[in-house]
């Protein structure tokens, strides 16, 4: 119903510099009780984290298998919120992606990119995700009141995360 | 192109019995007048935060009063219906329709009273979600009850520049 007045908005692709230099960055470290390789496995699934319980509506690797570098995919956010295109510029087979936002079906951002690195960790794994988010300038006022917000609402990612593999080992 | 979305109508008990109540108390440093006439000026609570795109009142004020409200991103726009204008002192709306299908019931209430030199404001959120989105409005709970917590307090802020 959204998906057929979509208009995309283009974003400006990321880099690992980003994670250093963005205006709002969030990094969540988050210890689970799972293997590495199976906390990997979740990320890399056709469901990845639309299995985590998160609220995600949809997720669409757009890219054939093997994955990598330049693999794409499209996420509807929750409530449909917003539909993302992404682009994965790192891919580190076992132990982490990063991607950037192509484009977004809602205007106001000039690049987003996510960052997951999965460590081993005692008999468990940390997975510590970051968050890189510029706004258009326009959209820079929301933003910044929407920090703290923005801030539960990522942490809730991270209990999302736990939940799922305490349920699902 | 706008298509819309009907939505249910509330009332008082409302704001007691959705599934999701969130209620705002603060002290403000401002007289109730202040408050009051900021309430009900040309951007109503718009002024107050950037997280209300733009407010348009759509008819005269006053017992069912119609205000057009837009968030940002164009995420959602909400035709709203006053049920409740107790000038000075309260007004409460439920929203007619949404240009997206998210919520089956929508209601605001603000309570303005006398708290010493200045005033003590109560903003009330109640929301219930349709089929699609029950679930997920339940999940991202604490995700909405600081969305909502960042509006309402923009008040503080807003009073302190303007008092």
């Amino acid at each position: 119903m959204l998906q057929t007045m979509t208009r995309w908005h283009s974003l400006e692709p990321a880099d690992a510099g980003t994670f250093g230099t963005a205006s709002q960055v969030y990094r969540f470290p988050i210890r689970l009780r799972v293997p590495p390789a199976r906390v990997w496995e979740s990320l890399a699934s056709d469901e990845s984290l639309a299995a985590w319980g998160l609220g995600v509506r949809r997720l669409t690797w757009t890219s054939p298998r093997p994955f990598g570098v330049g693999t794409n995919r499209e996420v509807v956010l929750p409530l449909g919120f917003m539909t993302v295109r992404e682009h994965f510029f790192r891919w580190d087979e076992g132990s982490g992606y990063s991607f950037y936002v192509e484009a977004a079906n809602r205007p106001g951002l000039r690049q987003f990119a996510e960052d997951y690195v999965v460590e081993p960790d005692g008999d468990g794994a940390l997975l510590t995700w970051t968050i890189a988010i510029e706004p258009k300038r326009r959209l820079a006022p929301v933003m910044k009141v929407l920090g703290p917000v923005d801030k539960v609402a990522f942490g809730q990612f991270a209990t999302g995360a736990k939940k799922y593999f305490a349920k699902n080992p | 192109m706008a298509r819309w979305y009907p939505l249910g109508a509330g009332d008082e008990s409302f704001f007691t019995t959705a599934p999701h109540v969130y209620r705002y108390t603060m002290h403000l440093p401002v007289p109730p007048a202040r408050v009051w006439e900021s309430l009900t000026s040309a951007h109503s609570v718009a002024d107050w935060t950037p997280l209300l795109k733009s407010i348009e009142w759509t008819s005269d004020l006053g017992l069912g009063a119609t205000r057009t409200v837009v968030l940002p991103l164009g995420a959602l726009t909400f035709h709203e219906y006053f049920f409740r204008w107790d000038d000075g002192s309260r007004f409460s709306f439920y929203a007619v329709e949404a240009n997206r299908p998210l919520l089956r019931r929508f209601a605001e209430d603000y309570l303005v009273e006398a708290d010493g030199a200045g005033t003590r404001f109560t903003w009330t959120f109640a929301l219930e979600g349709n089929r699609m989105s029950g679930p997920t409005l339940k999940a991202t709970n604490a995700v909405n009850a600081a969305l909502f917590r960042r509006i309402a307090h923009g008040a503080k802020g807003y009073f302190a520049a303007n008092p």
